[in-house]
């Protein structure tokens, strides 16, 4: 049973740590203006 | 079964101090896997393709070019083009100019396109610092009255907004020339261009969909603008005229350097293009005797950045019979087959210039 329990907890780790790198990213993204540029014609 | 299942899910759902280490643990490896795994070598090798955000994302697009053509040893000559979006859309196909080519000179050569949005001569330098030394052949190089009317101070902006993920000591002394602030550098690739990593969290998705292939040309999806709208726009395609006396010096001294490196291996031959403009714009921003002096000024000055052997300046838009209806706005050749003739001419230009047919300085056209 403590198998399937830490089975959880990593699976519970590995979701919330990659939203966590997504957060931070996004956060330092907007923090330091990073963007795509474009081009305007007109 | 059912209570293996129950302790996975609460091991899944309940907070825990393992889960919150190992979530930590998580987040912090995967920005070590980034600051140790991206480097220029991925982007330009396996992940060319991969760190684009879409087929219009062509700065993401050029960077990859650039450091896959900067790791290729190509066997055969090279012609390296490299312009703005007024280039990129006049210019056919890669493979049509390889046969013109093959046809004019009876030698096999090797295409790259380096074309992209409002591209500098600053950032022409950048991309020769990647690509310098690594082929023998020819790079096209496009002149525009908007680079030769730059004010150095907005290298303060790019600088600090770098379009590329591109190493260039080059541009740094450019910055230096035009006394701006030198960004810091960490010496790590991933670190150094953080932002231009962190505004693309979209190709995390790319794992999934596969590679992406840049459109090579963008005009075709534009709608036809309005009279109003043709109007902004020559107007915009027409501001360079309000500073060009004044940078036009500094200017020429980025194009004279960027010549001086790109010829100093000898292995390489230099051919200036104009930019093509509609002369329908042409029309409404030279109507002046004024406007008229400043568009002689420089069309004389480009010609004269062709000084030394090996360098050529070409203007391509009367050999390729370009007319208003070939364009879709005051710049962007939108016609294929204005297109074929601008390559047909082009094509020309380069083949006298690998002869040594060509005088330096001489506009062909």
């Amino acid at each position: 049973m403590r198998a399937a329990r830490w089975a959880g907890i990593a699976v519970q780790a590995i979701v919330i740590g990659t939203l966590l790198f997504l957060a931070v990213g996004n956060l330092v993204a907007i923090e330091s203006g990073a963007r795509i540029f474009r081009y305007q014609a007109f | 079964m059912r209570m293996w299942l129950g302790e996975f899910v609460w091991g899944a759902t309940k907070p825990s101090l393992p889960a919150l280490a190992g979530s930590i643990l998580v987040a912090v490896a995967l920005f070590a896997g980034c600051i140790f795994s991206i480097t220029p070598e991925l982007v330009g090798g396996a992940g060319r393709g991969y760190f684009v955000r879409n087929d219009e994302d062509h700065y993401a697009g050029l960077t990859a070019e650039a450091l896959h053509l900067g790791r290729t040893v190509p066997n055969a000559p090279s012609v390296v083009l490299i312009g703005a979006s007024s280039t990129r859309e006049a210019f056919s196909t890669k493979a049509e100019l390889e046969r013109l080519l093959l046809e004019e000179t009876g030698e096999s050569f090797a295409v790259y396109n380096l074309t992209s949005d409002g591209i500098t001569h600053w950032e022409v330098g950048a991309l020769w610092d990647i690509i310098g030394g690594k082929f023998p052949g020819m790079i096209v190089v496009e002149v525009s009255p908007l680079n030769l009317s730059r004010n150095p101070a907005d290298l303060e902006d790019m600088g600090r907004d770098w379009r590329f993920a591109l190493d260039s000591p080059s541009f740094t002394e450019e910055l230096r020339i035009a006394g701006v602030d030198i960004p810091e550098r960490t010496g790590n690739y991933f670190l150094d261009h953080r932002r231009f990593f962190l505004a693309r969290p979209v190709v995390l998705l790319n794992l999934l969909r596969g590679p992406i292939a840049i459109k090579p040309h963008r005009a075709e999806e534009w709608r036809t603008v309005s009279g109003a709208e043709f109007e902004r726009a020559a107007a915009r395609t027409g501001r360079w005229r309000e500073t060009y006396r004044a940078n036009r010096e500094a200017n020429v001294a980025v194009y004279d350097r960027l010549t001086a490196r790109m010829t100093a291996g000898a292995e390489v031959k230099v051919l200036l293009v104009n930019s093509t403009r509609n002369p329908a714009a042409d029309a409404l921003n030279f109507a002046t005797d004024e406007h008229r002096a400043l568009l002689d000024a420089y069309e004389a000055d480009a010609e004269r950045l062709a000084r030394g052997p090996g360098i050529d300046y070409a203007d391509l838009r009367d050999e390729a019979a370009l007319t208003p209806s070939d364009f879709v706005d005051a710049s962007h050749i939108k016609s294929p087959e204005a297109r074929s003739r601008y390559t047909r001419a082009l094509a020309k230009h380069l083949a006298a210039l690998w002869r040594g047919d060509s005088e330096p300085g001489r506009a062909r056209s």
